[in-house]
């Protein structure tokens, strides 16, 4: 089964834009595009807080 | 996983856009800032964050490969769907008039034109380690 989609794009005026932070995998565009795949991990593993001895973490090899 | 191509060639299909003034104060880690049209734009990046109470850092210290974060595969969605996309473009041009932007960082694009493909990926580790006395 197949799908058709039919796009017109008419006029695109836009004025001002204020970002803070792009950050992590995001895109800021402006423009077309076809394909965006954005993916993006963040862990806190249970060593994440550690209060105590100070402890050394895994070297570098 | 069918293999991401663009339709037809970038010119046939994608508008031009028009910026008047643009406004970046920081480009961070693994940032893109493209003006200009592009085929592929694929960032990657790895962040190991240790926060200490002490500052005492050896130097030799962080390695990826003990953590699954940066290791596991991260799931796609699969595009099986079979779509004929037909755009008309009326009107040629995107017009913005000012963008500002106070910071990128981490594997982010900020893409002024057209494009076919985008593919980014971050991975990252927090840690902290506080001694007893001085929970937050």
């Amino acid at each position: 089964m197949s799908m058709n989609l039919n796009v017109v794009n008419k006029e695109l005026c836009v004025g001002a834009v204020r970002i803070i932070g792009v950050a992590s995998s995001s895109i800021f565009l402006i423009g077309d595009t076809e394909n965006i795949t954005l993916t993006s991990a963040f862990d806190t593993p249970p060593e994440s807080l550690i209060v105590g001895v100070e402890t050394e973490i895994a070297e570098e090899v | 996983m069918k293999k991401q191509t663009c339709s037809k060639p970038i010119t046939n299909t994608k508008r031009t856009s028009v910026l008047k003034e643009l406004y970046i104060t920081n480009i961070g880690e693994d940032s893109t800032l493209r003006i200009g049209d592009t085929y592929a734009i694929t960032p990657y990046s790895l962040v190991y964050a240790l926060q200490r109470k002490i500052p005492t850092f050896r130097g030799d210290e962080g390695n990826f490969e003990p953590y699954s974060v940066f290791r596991k595969d991260i799931p796609l969605p699969e595009i099986t769907e079979q779509v004929n996309l037909n755009i008309i473009n009326e009107n040629p041009y995107i017009h913005v008039g000012r963008v500002k932007i106070i910071a990128t960082s981490v594997a982010p694009v900020v893409h002024i034109g057209s494009n076919c493909i985008i593919r980014s990926e971050s991975r990252t580790l927090n840690i902290r380690q506080f001694n007893s006395t001085s929970v937050p």
